[in-house]
């Protein structure tokens, strides 16, 4: 079953296309939609109300102001070198990890080095 | 800042800014003064600011720029949409052009992406500012 995801406006242009390239993905643009510009509250609004996972390089979207399981899924792609194309290795490498279902009501990080998974129950690291 | 903190600013501007000039005004103020070393003590620059408040000083000087605690958790970013300044400078960093940030965020303008880079300068010139600010009125 594709992951449904909604990228968030601070995903760049040549990320989102590469996002979209990815046929186990089924992917919505913020900036495409009416949520452009719109607040982080609005934005997770939407992803409820589509059942999609938002991906989002902003730390700040994270389970304190957005708790886990009140929203389909947080994946904010972290790290210091935070260039588009590391990104794009970055989540492929999690698709390919056998993690990305844990990603649903959750919230994730994905860096160069690692995958951290915050679900209701636990939190989970891997080696990326 | 105190009183104590603003005169040991004022000599830090003095010096460095006035002290090649200190030979001309001997010729004209006989006692002006051969050194501050015995009155002040020379300290860097004030880095103890908070950095909400150097963001929001700053922001307010720029319009395609905002900062808002509802989005992206009040990250400084550029206004009407929720991109942030620091993306736009990884961009231009990465593509070494604005044309480079234009091509990584296709809704923004050339003078979006030069707000955000002058931001970031005026960011960490503040504090000096300040100084100068304090030193000069």
């Amino acid at each position: 079953m594709n992951l449904r995801l909604l990228l968030d406006e601070s995903i760049t242009d040549v990320l989102a296309q590469e996002f979209k390239s990815m046929s186990s993905l089924n992917v919505e643009c913020c900036r495409e939609l009416s949520i452009k510009g719109a607040s982080d509250p609005d934005v997770i609004a939407y992803a409820v109300k589509e059942r999609r996972i938002v991906v989002t390089t902003e730390t700040g979207m994270h389970d304190g102001p957005f708790p886990v399981c009140t929203h389909p899924g947080i994946i904010v792609l972290a790290g210091r070198s935070r260039h588009e194309s590391i990104h794009a290795g970055n989540f492929k490498k999690f698709m390919l990890s056998g993690h990305r279902k844990e990603a649903k009501d959750a919230v994730s990080f994905i860096s160069q080095s690692e995958i951290r998974i915050k679900t209701h129950k636990e939190n989970k690291k891997f080696p990326i | 800042m105190t009183a104590a903190t603003r005169s040991r600013h004022s000599c830090y501007s003095y010096k460095d800014r006035f002290l090649p000039l200190r030979k001309n005004v001997r010729e004209f103020i006989p006692d002006f003064p051969e050194s501050h070393s015995d009155e002040c003590e020379y300290v860097g620059k004030d880095f103890d600011v908070s950095l909400s408040k150097v963001l929001s000083d700053a922001i307010a000087h720029y319009k395609f720029l905002a900062m808002d605690k509802e989005v992206l958790g009040g990250t400084p970013r550029i206004a009407g949409t929720r991109i942030p300044v620091s993306m736009v400078l990884d961009a231009v960093q990465h593509y070494g052009s604005l044309e480079g940030a234009i091509k990584s965020y296709p809704d923004l303008i050339p003078d979006q992406v030069r707000e955000a880079i002058s931001f970031a300068s005026l960011v960490l010139e503040r504090s000096a500012e300040d100084e100068f600010t304090t030193s000069f009125g």
